[in-house]
Parts: structure tokens; C-alpha cells; sequence
């Protein structure tokens, strides 16, 4: 008996959202009194495995194999199912990003166990994990509880914090996938990264999002939508309303059926239709920008201006930037010439750092950056360039980066 | 719309989950013959679980493509698409027969014709109890305590202003305030 949890990996680093699940496990481990078990793949899995074993992890399963460089469905589940027989896990659960969902239902199907998908919520009832979830557009919760002994549950993104690292600890165990290439039937041509330069919707702390009220010029509209998320490191969101009429594509929408979302979030000329609200429930501070004062998002929102958007926009980020650089805080967010970021999204604030120039430090110490106008600041994560990702106008070095909170 | 035929399943008053829906449609599936491609959504707007083609794929033993945003070209047995990941767009084959699910990029859906409107009232859609299927059913998760939400209650700040500038300003203050940004 163990739970066990995939911490994905994306550039040798792990997926933040996989490190809240492996956080929430922890606890449940401890209250099942049991132990945490984690499994890493790829191609290359040391810099993952290293990463795990300082978040509480008792055993890492590491199954490395050239099989598992590109991501496909077959080989990532054989991977998975292994690890299970291997802890002998009860519990197993993952991120539910696109991966996570698959694969773990691949297996949950497979085994013919309880599924618990996007669940928002775990708790252990009487020895026995209980999920919940959010349906109905997020309109109703329900407690999902599982009848077989081994229980699975994917976990949206952001239903709990990223646990501090610690000391590395535990142990790590090879496994060995045994797949041949010629078992597996998908083959990927081609990975184009479709979002380099731009912070990811279920990641982001802060979305800045744009709706209809942008129609009277929406590229402009969303120009603006984007300077503003640009400077506060935040991402690009969009209504339902603004992607069906074509001013920017499906993958920015937020609410019914596109992407649900629990950061801060900044709508700009969205009315509140339901299924964007129903997107943003989770969502802590909401700032609403209308010239319409009825509009209903105003009742939903924390903090309103009732103006036209093509003013505000502009205006706010002016006003962001004057006051971050003047707090030596502007985000030096520039995704493809300086690697992945993935933890900086945990940060209230942060700086990109180039390695050489920074303290040695184990994480998770504190250090004083005041030399970078950063003050005391956190190790959170290494960055490493990506290799497509080194513009010539910026030097290709390996970057840290720094939690200014 | 342009479909030739359709069946329907009938479940009513079957208790089952996610892995039973996966079961009758692929035994659905199955009953249809020779099959080289299903097509699915991505997932239902009421249980959002994204898992029931992840389920028909397995318990059809045919290779999956999940959210595929555009089929790219279909020869020689084999099928290849776009699909998105978490910030990648892949292009990936698969051997038929196979399973793909479509996110809403994948086709804008034509207007039904006056024509097929008239066909399809008249069409035969035969009926199948999910009991003729051989699909048995056990389901592996059960729900409780299903609730509405707490509401978000919350009262606006309206941030007044003479100006745009003045007003964003003010909004800037109080974000960086209360530690938002």
C-alpha cells in the first residue's frame, strides 16, 4: 500500500501542478499512514528524480527510456502501470493536464478502477481516498468515492499549493519499461512548442483577459490585453464570446469547456455571461473593467472601473510598469530567450538570474539579491535555455530564478 | 447534417459510470463491423471527465489521438494529425483503426440543409438496451453529497476616477496592496 503520484516533467524540470498534487499526497500518505511513492519518465530522468526527492517523496521510481522522449499515450501508461505494481499503490494520482488525464484514465480503464477526474479536492474517509469534484460547469460539487482498493484521481491545477522543497531525501529505484519501439503505434513527426513567449492559462497566478467589449477593433483590443499581461508575467484569456467571434483563438478561452482557471484574473470588457464566471470561480481577486456598469460581472468581481477598455488598458499598464521598476520588481519575463519557467508563476515576484552571477545556494535558502534590485529573495527553480530559445541578442546562459516575495 | 445512420443506446435505469458508457460504446463500436476511425468530442459540458474515449480506445485495443485539432491526411492505413498538449502542438501518426478525440477547432459544423432535416425526421434509429450489448455493469466510483457551490460573495470596489489614467492608478495602488501583483 503507498500513494503514488507522476510528477511530469517538461525540459528535465518538473510540471509545477504535478509538485501541488505531490504535496497534497504527503498529507494523505501521513493520514493513511502509508507511504509516498513518486514516478518520473523520459528519455532522461535524473534532473526530475533529483527534483522529487526534496518534496517529502519516500521512493522515486525513475523509468528511463528512449520509448519515452516524445510523449505518447501507450508507452507513458505502460510506464505508469509499472510503478503501481512496483509501490504497490493504492492511491494514484496526477496533474490533470492533457498527459495526466490520459494516461491515468488509460490505466484506471485498464485496472477497471475508480476514476476521479479533475477533482478539485482530495480527503481520506475512513481509509479510503474521497475526491471532489466540480461539474456541471462548475456548478455543482460532488464527493466521489471509489469502490475497489485502488483509487485514481487526476487533479486540476492550482487546488492546492506547491509545497516548499527541502532537503533531497528517500530513495530512487529504476524500473525497466522492457517496450520496443516497434510495440508502440504512434510515432510523433513533429512538436511545435505553441505557446513559447506566453505564460499557459491553467499555470498562470494572473490572467488578463479580453471579451466582446473589444469589437470595435479587436486586434487592438487584444494588443492591449496582451501589453498588460506581458508586464504583469500574466496570461492571455478570452470569453467564449470573444473566441467565437474569431478575435483569438480557442486555446485562450476560459470557462464552459475551455479552460478553468483559479488565479487572479483581470477581465477587460467581458459582461459575465455564466460560462466565463463558471471559468473563474476558483479565482481570488477579480478586477472588472466595463462601460457597461450593469454588466453583471461587477457583481462577481472584486474591484470594478466602469470605462472604456481602450482607455483603462493602456492606462494600467503604464501605471504597473512605472511602479514595479520603480520597486525594481518588472518581470524580466521573456519565456523563449531564457528557458522555462515554470515555478515563476508561484512567485509574487521574481528575477531572472543568470547563473554565474548568482550566490551559491542550496534551495531552498534565502539569499539577498538586493544587488539585482530583487532584495531578499528565494531560490525557486533552475531555468535552462531552451535550445531553439537562445536569440541572438541575449547571451544563452543558464538561468535561476529568483522568489522576490 | 450528413451522417448515414445512427443507433442509439439505451441506459436508462442503469447505474453505471464512465467505464460502462466506454464499454457499450465501444461494444457499439464493435457491432458496426469493420470500423477504421471514431471520432469523439473532448469531453461532456455536465461531467467534464474527459475520460469515456480514453475508455473506448483501450477496450477497443485501438491507438488513441486525443485532442487532435486537425487531421492532417489519412493514407495507406495510416492516420495523421495535429494535436494540441499543454502548449505543444504535435503532429502524430497512428496505424488504423484508431480513436481521435476533436477539440472545437477541428471543423466548423455546416448548416443542416432543408433536405436533410426532412431525411433525417424520417430516419430509423434502432434502439439498443444497454443489456443486449454483453456490457456488464459494476460501477467503480459512486457520488454523494452533491451540492451547489458556495456562492463568491463579494462587494465590488467601483474605483472612481476623472480620467482613465487617474483610475488605473488607483487600481494599480490597491493591487499591489493587497499583494495581488
Amino acid at each position: 500500500m503507498s500513494v503514488l503520484v507522476w510528477i511530469e516533467q517538461s525540459q528535465g524540470q518538473p510540471v509545477a501542478s504535478s509538485l501541488e498534487v505531490a504535496g497534497k499526497a504527503r498529507a494523505l500518505a501521513d493520514e493513511l499512514g502509508t507511504t509516498l511513492a513518486a514516478v518520473v519518465m523520459g528519455a532522461e530522468t535524473a534532473d526530475v528524480a533529483a527534483a522529487a526527492q526534496t518534496y517529502g517523496v519516500d521512493t522515486v521510481y525513475a523509468v528511463t527510456d528512449p520509448v519515452l522522449a516524445e510523449y505518447r499515450l501507450a508507452p507513458y501508461a505502460a510506464a505508469l502501470k509499472q510503478a503501481i505494481t512496483a509501490a504497490g499503490a493504492t492511491v494514484v494520482l496526477t496533474s490533470a493536464t492533457t498527459r495526466g488525464r490520459e494516461v491515468i484514465a488509460d490505466v484506471a480503464c485498464e485496472l477497471d478502477a475508480g476514476l476521479a477526474p479533475d477533482a478539485v479536492d482530495l480527503r481520506v474517509e475512513g481509509g479510503k481516498l474521497v475526491a471532489v469534484r466540480s461539474v456541471y460547469s462548475n456548478n455543482i460539487l460532488a464527493d466521489i468515492s471509489f469502490a475497489g482498493d485502488v483509487q485514481f484521481a487526476s487533479v486540476r491545477p492550482r487546488s492546492f499549493p506547491v509545497p516548499e522543497a527541502g532537503a533531497a531525501g528517500g530513495t530512487v529505484e529504476t524500473l525497466d519499461l522492457g517496450l520496443s519501439e516497434d510495440a508502440i503505434p504512434a510515432k510523433v513527426v513533429e512538436v511545435k512548442q505553441s505557446d513559447s513567449g506566453e505564460v499557459s492559462l491553467t499555470d498562470a497566478g494572473i490572467i488578463v483577459s479580453g471579451g466582446r467589449g473589444v469589437a470595435a477593433d479587436p486586434e487592438k483590443g487584444f494588443q492591449l490585453v496582451a501589453d498588460l499581461a506581458k508586464t504583469l508575467g500574466a496570461a492571455v484569456g478570452a470569453s467564449r464570446a470573444a473566441v467565437d467571434a474569431g478575435y483569438i483563438p480557442y486555446k485562450h478561452q476560459v470557462g464552459q469547456t475551455g479552460k478553468t482557471v483559479r488565479p487572479d484574473l483581470i477581465a477587460a470588457g467581458i459582461s459575465g455571461a455564466i460560462q466565463h464566471l463558471a471559468g473563474m470561480g476558483g479565482s481570488k481577486v477579480i478586477v472588472a473593467i466595463n462601460k457597461d456598469p450593469g454588466a453583471p460581472i461587477f457583481e462577481k468581481a472584486n474591484y470594478g472601473i466602469v470605462n472604456d477598455l481602450f482607455e483603462v488598458l493602456p492606462a494600467l499598464n503604464d501605471e504597473f510598469k512605472k511602479r514595479l521598476e520603480k520597486n525594481g520588481r518588472l518581470r524580466q519575463l521573456n519565456r523563449n530567450a531564457e528557458g522555462t519557467v515554470e515555478h515563476a508563476s508561484l512567485c509574487p515576484f521574481f528575477v531572472l538570474i543568470p547563473a554565474p552571477l548568482m550566490p551559491t545556494v542550496e534551495r531552498p535558502a534565502r539569499m539577498d539579491l538586493s544587488d539585482f534590485g530583487a532584495g531578499n529573495a528565494r531560490l525557486v527553480e533552475f531555468a535552462r535555455p531552451r535550445a531553439n530559445g537562445c536569440a541572438q541578442a541575449r547571451p544563452c546562459l543558464p538561468m535561476r530564478i529568483c522568489c522576490a516575495n | 447534417m450528413g451522417v448515414g445512420n445512427a443507433s442509439l443506446i439505451d441506459n436508462s435505469g442503469v447505474a453505471g459510470d464512465m467505464w460502462t458508457t466506454a464499454a457499450a460504446l465501444a461494444a457499439a463500436v464493435k457491432a458496426q463491423g469493420d470500423v477504421d476511425l471514431v471520432i469523439t468530442g473532448k469531453q461532456s459540458v455536465d461531467d467534464n471527465s474527459s475520460a469515456v474515449f480514453v475508455g473506448v480506445a483501450k477496450k477497443l485495443g485501438f491507438p488513441l489521438l486525443a485532442n487532435v485539432s486537425k487531421v492532417v491526411d489519412i493514407a495507406d492505413g495510416k492516420i495523421t494529425v495535429e494535436r494540441l498538449v499543454d502548449g505543444a502542438q504535435e503532429t502524430v501518426t497512428a496505424p488504423l483503426p484508431a480513436v481521435v478525440s476533436v477539440g472545437k477547432e477541428i471543423n466548423e459544423p455546416r448548416y443542416p440543409s432543408f433536405m436533410g432535416i426532412r431525411k433525417a425526421n424520417r430516419a430509423n434509429i434502432p434502439v439498443t438496451p444497454l443489456a443486449d450489448l454483453g456490457v456488464t455493469v459494476a460501477p467503480q466510483t459512486s457520488w454523494t453529497n452533491v451540492r451547489k457551490p458556495e456562492e463568491r460573495k463579494t462587494e465590488v470596489v467601483i474605483i472612481e476616477g476623472a480620467t482613465a489614467q487617474e483610475q488605473a492608478a488607483k487600481l494599480a495602488d490597491a493591487l499591489l496592496a493587497e499583494k495581488v501583483i
